[in-house]
């Protein structure tokens, strides 16, 4: 019988025998419609509430820390910007500005007119990475009009980063010793013209969730995360702010342009009602401040190179590099040797400290709430997991990391010659 | 922010808390600060802090195979949370592990619940076994990973390195002869 | 009077081509090109733009393609009763469109009572969802089979209610009737306050009938991948899709022939013209003119696709507007407030009713040539 197969019928809590808990397992992901990366909860619940939850991520490990060890520190901002697709940038900053403050000792000084480069290309990959979660987190609860025209606002931000970077991506456009490229005056126009309308745009959806119902009714109370709970479990970035907790490290450990006159005029958003509703008033607040210190940046944009070049080698130290990335606290802690090598690099991403939040949040909703939930911390599980690819070899047949396209292609034709079962 | 007064401040109330137990304690860069100390003594330090500056905020938990061959866990914990427009300050902590083979740290998770997954990311790269852990799984590694395996460990070798290495060995023997 | 096998022939023909099957399922393609299309403006996209004129053929090139897709079953499923139900799911939505009235005050089967076999048989389409949903075992498929038997059985009463209602307003009980009665008193149901909410009610319970945005809870991709349709693909898929158009199609056509007057255009109020159009040719008429047989048919036939369009962008822009809600806050609104809503509608119609007719309608029908009234 197919009820057998799924039902798992637990022992008996405390308590009476009538309120026999019936719970199900219910897998969400590692694919899932609503999972943009993969990513496994195993969800416990009674009818449609969620008792526990138990995340496994590990997914998409790439081996990143450990193949930094074998790179160049101009090779390895190549590789940074690949361990995730949507918050590339911080990554990369994290990472020169980890190198340059271990290059510091021999009196090395990155120009300023690049650290306001990289401050202008932080906040625009903020607001495109916010925009691009506002959708999502539409999308999750149903509401597709709002997804597809917040998406449209955004594609203004990335018309932006493709014009001054060349790419939509992954930017490029951080060198250890300044940027690659520099701003024209006809690029900061249109950044100016094209920031004036995302904050229009973004006053307007503010507006909107402020008071459309059914945004109110799929957010308001779901996925609680006390602020106490907040600070035991460490939770970071939006996803603590929400939780009334006044921590950015733009403004609490402050790197490039923030540490300039910008901190005075920077504000820390925070919300208190500590639920999903809290996470989207926040993201969106952070838009528009983010506009702001674009143009506040643009303006006060100094004169002078962007590039010096800097010393191959890179001294002895032991550097904690602390950014805010669009989800909260990136950390780069690198150790140098003296060589152009990092001997070691660790990386540790917003999602992997908020992944413990989220679990908690998950118990007590509804599985329909799941998702948004799941989605409310802005999850990047590609950041999470950067680290293998390390092939068993007894395990799996096949070197796949030294395959090419063709050899892969071949390597799929023959195992699908060999199990016929899959073949229609 | 060149004169490190704050952190000298903090250096200060560390040393004459703890005194002989902090192993090697110094500040190179502004708003942080570099300190050794041996195993069970750094959950004294997170009381501590705690207790005298409110701090909550373990950041993240790094793993490295030192040149000296020792596995040691750096805890990076906001020892001086944010206040107003006051700076946050940053304490790398550094636990050295008693020796390669059996790796052991006692687990900051009694103190700091949050530190649950960094310490499992910890254990399964680094292989670094948290004591008190309340479940030591694997995280990010497959199930089926072998145990005494660790990946970030420096005599774990991947094919690039080999390649380099057996170059590296060729060279020699060519210059040997 | 033609030959019985001549009318037998015209039936049959009627069943699978005019206005039966055939017709049907291209209105409902057609239907589901124009909801796309208006979904796709609201949204500022552009939409199906390259399989025919601006996309039109696209719903049609999408059931074929689903058609030749690989269809999967699941081995732990019962698979006859997935392929059962994927009968029933595309067979009930056309056996009900043969009672909707199209080319003629009447459907293609019409007798005394249908409504109350109309009612059985979309009650019998939630029973198929959920068989759907229960045979393929699947773990998603089950919290989308139990939303969707909650949903669908809390939001028949409302749908029976309104359809009841409009009985009770016109004291007849087949479809033909109630269209019948609109004609013959120059007046849409819809023209009387309560009947207008019934008409809103109506539309809501099928927006959720019709598993739609706010209330897509038992099909919710991001939540349980598609609900109780997750193990279905290939054929089976293509034909609840259609089949779900078809209902879409059914549901406002039903709709059109309760409160907006079903084919009935104009003519309701220039005698003239309806005298006109009643002397064409018909089985019941045989000595009437054919061409105008024929401009009737097709001036039904536009008249009934207007008005059911109408009604489709209607239930597009309430999709376009709202995010899903969750499955408890539906049944609260379905139980606590849609409900005892259509109930004191109900009550307040029995009451209005003859007021209305009595006092408020006779004053109001001088502004019509026709006069007419109870």
């Amino acid at each position: 019988m197919a009820e057998k197969k799924i039902v798992k019928v637990d022992a008996p809590k405390t308590g009476c025998v009538a309120c026999m808990p019936r719970t199900m397992e219910i897998p969400l992901g590692p694919q899932h419609p609503a999972l943009k990366e993969p990513e496994h909860f195993l969800l416990e619940v009674e009818g449609e509430v969620i008792v526990n939850a138990t995340p496994r991520i590990g997914y998409v490990h790439r081996g990143i820390e450990k193949l930094a060890e074998t790179k160049t520190y101009s090779q390895n901002l190549t590789l940074v910007e690949r361990v995730c697709g949507i918050c590339s940038h911080i990554h990369s900053i994290s990472l020169v500005n980890a190198t340059e403050t271990a290059l510091g000792l021999e009196g090395f000084k990155p120009p300023e007119r690049a650290e306001y480069i990289r401050t202008i290309v932080s906040e625009l990959e903020r607001i495109h990475s916010h925009i691009l979660w506002f959708g999502v987190a539409a999308h999750e609860i149903g509401f597709d009009t709002l997804f597809m025209l917040s998406w449209r606002d955004r594609e203004l931000t990335m018309d932006i980063l493709e014009d001054i970077s060349g790419n939509r991506v992954n930017y490029a456009i951080n060198e250890v010793g300044g940027t690659r490229r520099d701003l024209s005056e006809k690029q900061i126009a249109r950044m100016n013209k094209y920031m004036d309308i995302t904050i229009k745009r973004l006053k307007r959806y503010t507006e909107i969730c402020l008071k459309e119902d059914t945004i109110r009714l799929r957010t308001q109370g779901i996925g609680v995360l006390l602020p106490s709970t907040a600070k035991k479990l460490c939770a970071v970035g939006p996803t603590a702010r929400a939780s009334g907790l006044k921590i950015d490290i733009r403004y609490d450990d402050p790197y490039n342009a923030y540490a300039g006159p910008l901190r005075d005029i920077f504000n820390v958003i925070t919300y208190d009602t500590n639920d999903v509703f809290s996470r989207v008033v926040v993201r969106l607040l952070e838009i528009i401040e983010a506009c702001k210190y674009v143009k506040w940046l643009l303006a006060n944009l100094p004169d002078g190179p962007v590039f010096i070049k800097p010393p191959r080698k890179v001294p002895e130290a032991h550097v904690l590099s602390r950014t805010e990335a669009p989800r909260g606290e990136l950390i780069h802690y690198l150790w140098s040797n003296n060589t152009n090598k990092p001997y070691r690099l660790k990386i540790t991403t917003p999602t992997l400290a908020n992944i413990l939040s989220v679990a908690e949040m998950l118990k007590g909703d509804y599985i329909a709430d799941s998702t948004i939930t799941l989605a409310s911390i802005d999850p990047c599980f590609s950041c999470e997991d950067r680290i293998i690819t390390i092939i068993n070899k007894d395990r799996r047949k096949a070197k796949v990391d030294n395959l090419t396209m063709d050899q892969l292609r071949k390597y799929s034709r023959e195992w699908h010659a060999k199990n016929k079962r899959w073949k229609k | 922010m060149s004169d490190l007064k704050r952190e000298q401040q903090v250096v200060d109330a560390l040393k004459s808390h703890f005194g002989e137990k902090l192993l090697s304690i110094e500040t190179t860069f502004p708003r942080r600060i570099d300190c050794t100390v041996k195993d069970p003594d750094h959950l004294e330090v997170f009381k501590f802090a705690k207790e005298k500056w409110k701090a909550w905020h373990l950041i993240a938990i790094s793993s490295v195979d030192t040149p000296d061959g020792v596995i040691a866990a750096v805890y990076h914990f906001d020892i001086v949370p944010p206040h107003g427009t006051e700076t946050a300050i940053t304490l790398n902590l550094r636990v050295d592990a008693p020796n390669r083979e059996k790796a052991e740290i006692t687990s900051a998770v009694s103190v700091i619940p949050g530190a649950q997954f960094f310490e499992r990311e910890t254990h399964d790269l680094m292989g670094i076994y948290f004591k008190g852990h309340p479940q030591l799984d694997r995280l990010i590694l497959p199930d089926d990973f072998p145990d005494n395996v660790h990946p970030l460990r420096k005599d774990f070798l991947l094919e690039i390195q080999k390649e380099e290495a057996a170059k590296k060995a060729a060279r020699a023997a060519r210059a040997k002869k | 009077m033609l030959a019985l096998w001549a009318q037998w022939l015209l039936l049959v023909l009627g069943i699978l081509f005019f206005p039966g099957i055939a017709f049907c399922i291209s209105l409902a393609l057609f239907d589901e090109w124009v909801d796309r299309k208006f979904y796709a403006a609201l949204q500022d996209r552009i939409g199906p733009l390259h399989t025919g004129f601006k996309g039109i053929a696209q719903p049609l090139a999408d059931f074929i393609k689903l058609l030749s897709n690989e269809d999967i079953e699941p081995s732990a499923a019962d698979k006859w009763g997935m392929r059962i139900m994927a009968i029933f799911g595309l067979a009930v939505p056309l056996v009900l469109l043969l009672f909707v009235p199209i080319i003629n005050t009447t459907g293609i089967i019409s007798f005394e009572g249908d409504l109350l076999l109309l009612s059985f048989l979309t009650t019998l389409l939630a029973l198929v969802i959920f068989l759907a949903g229960w045979f393929s075992a699947n773990r998603l498929a089950m919290p989308g089979t139990m939303r969707a038997a909650s949903q669908l059985l809390s939001f028949e009463i409302p749908i029976l209610l309104a359809m009841f209602s409009v009985a009770m307003r016109t004291g007849e009980l087949s479809v033909a009737g109630i269209v019948n009665w609109q004609m013959v008193h120059h007046r849409p149901v819809m023209f009387s306050l309560p009947m207008f909410m019934f008409l809103i009610i109506y539309l809501l319970a099928t927006q959720a009938e019709l598993e739609r945005t706010p209330f897509d809870i038992p099909v919710a991709e991001t939540e349980i991948v598609g609900g109780w349709e997750v193990e279905y693909s290939g054929k089976k898929l293509a034909f609840f899709r259609l089949g779900a158009d078809l209902q879409m199609i059914y549901s406002v056509g039903i709709a059109t022939s309760l409160f907006l007057g079903g084919p009935i255009g104009v003519e309701m109020w220039i005698p003239s013209f309806a005298d006109w159009l009643a002397s064409s040719a018909s089985l019941s008429n045989p000595n009437g003119i054919l061409w105008i047989a024929v401009i009737r048919m097709a001036y039904y036939v536009l008249i009934f696709a207007i008005k059911t369009t109408l009604l489709v962008l209607a239930l597009s822009t309430f999709r376009a507007l709202m995010a899903r809600i969750r499955i408890d806050q539906f049944l609260e609104f379905s139980w606590k407030w849609l409900i005892p809503v259509s109930l004191g509608l109900m009550i307040f119609s029995i009451f209005w009713v003859p007021w209305l007719d009595n006092t408020l309608w006779v004053k109001f029908e001088g502004l019509f040539p026709t006069g007419g009234g109870t």
